[in-house]
């Protein structure tokens, strides 16, 4: 998943061309890797190479274009990874917690800038390199019926399924496996539902909301 | 969570979900309560005046203007790069699609003309912090 997201990082950095957005890459890693083993520490966890960090800040690079957001979301997914957590497991997708309660907490949407552009006429090989985090979360972690279900939903709603946004939401935030169920029929009702929860117009990112209440509904100790 | 409860949980939300979008009696999020269809683009209509919002690289300006109904909006950019003006929510753009205006480049215009009151959210989807809203008056 690192090189997958690392690859469509550096398709948005090319397309965009400012070197600033490296500077926000290596903050955001920074945030995420330091705070998870200095939290992860003072729960007493031995030193683990932290790859979800990892994962999260190119996640929240790819999403977010002000350093002070960059920080207090990494920050903030950190402490959901490490605290916000039941029976040694946690409860919320640590990026998606991140990004949502720092959007309230700043009154500031987020950019989705990486993954916004890739529309696949203008973009074909950058919408393919788009779509290959579906082979890590679809085939590998097997959270496919995740995604059609969330899919055949929003398609139902006449959302476009070919939204780079839409895409990139299904094939990396939604399917995180430690905070979504393995059964296939639980699977399918934890997709219709974010799905559904994501239609309701009342929130800024109503993407990030649903997929937060989510976790919630379908957390399983 | 057994199989009960959650396709309790999924009947609930589906409830919800064709409530808010397709039985148009629930409360106002975002818009006019009336079809999509009585706001039309521009030149279809009567046109009272013209308001203008420019999208520079900090954002839209004014970003939020109220107007009258037949009001004809141009977005120009003046970004410097290619932008887009679409409805809310990002990035389904289901609250309004009229809304949905698509992609313009730098020192283009779209337009659209507001023949309905209500409350329309927008937002520049290929950078989502970039928000506007335009309230049509009577």
């Amino acid at each position: 998943m690192v090189a997958a997201l690392s690859a469509i990082w550096l398709t948005g950095w090319f397309h965009v061309g400012e070197k600033g957005l490296l500077f926000l890459l290596i903050l955001s890693l920074v945030t995420t890797i330091s705070s998870d083993l200095l939290l992860a520490r003072l729960r007493g966890k031995p030193f683990f190479f932290p790859s979800a960090a990892i994962v999260s800040g190119i996640i929240i690079a790819l999403l977010v274009l002000s350093w002070y957001q960059i920080f207090l979301i990494g920050l903030l997914a950190m402490l959901a990874k490490n605290f916000l957590r039941v029976s040694e497991r946690h409860i919320f997708n640590p990026a998606g917690f991140g990004l949502l309660v720092s959007g309230i907490i700043l009154k500031q949407n987020i950019s989705w800038w990486g993954v916004s552009w890739q529309q696949s006429a203008g973009h074909p090989l950058a919408f393919i390199i788009l779509l290959i985090p579906f082979l890590v979360s679809g085939l590998r972690m097997r959270r496919y019926f995740i995604q059609l279900a969330f899919l055949l939903i929003l398609i139902v709603f006449k959302a476009s399924p070919l939204d780079p946004t839409l895409l990139f939401f299904v094939a990396v935030m939604l399917p995180e496996p430690m905070t979504t169920p393995v059964k296939p029929a639980t699977q399918l009702a934890f997709g219709v539902t974010v799905a559904l929860l994501s239609l309701i117009p009342y929130f800024s990112d109503p993407l990030l909301f649903a997929l937060l209440a989510g976790n919630v509904l379908f957390f399983r100790r | 969570m057994n199989t009960k409860t959650i396709l309790g949980i999924v009947a609930v939300l589906a409830v919800v979900a064709v409530v808010v979008f397709v039985g148009k009696s629930g409360k106002n999020l975002y818009q006019s309560p009336t079809q999509p269809k009585s706001s039309t683009p521009a030149g279809s209509t009567t046109v009272q005046t013209t308001e203008s919002v420019t999208l520079t690289s900090s954002g839209f300006e004014p970003q939020s203007l109220t107007v009258k109904v037949g009001t004809k909006m141009v977005w120009t950019n003046q970004s410097g790069t290619v932008a887009a003006v679409n409805s809310a929510s990002h990035p389904t753009h289901l609250v309004y699609p009229l809304l949905n205006l698509g992609n313009f480049g730098n020192g283009e215009t779209l337009a659209l003309v507001f023949d309905q009151p209500g409350t329309y959210k927008y937002h520049n989807h290929l950078n989502a912090s970039q928000t506007g809203v335009v309230v049509v008056e009577k």
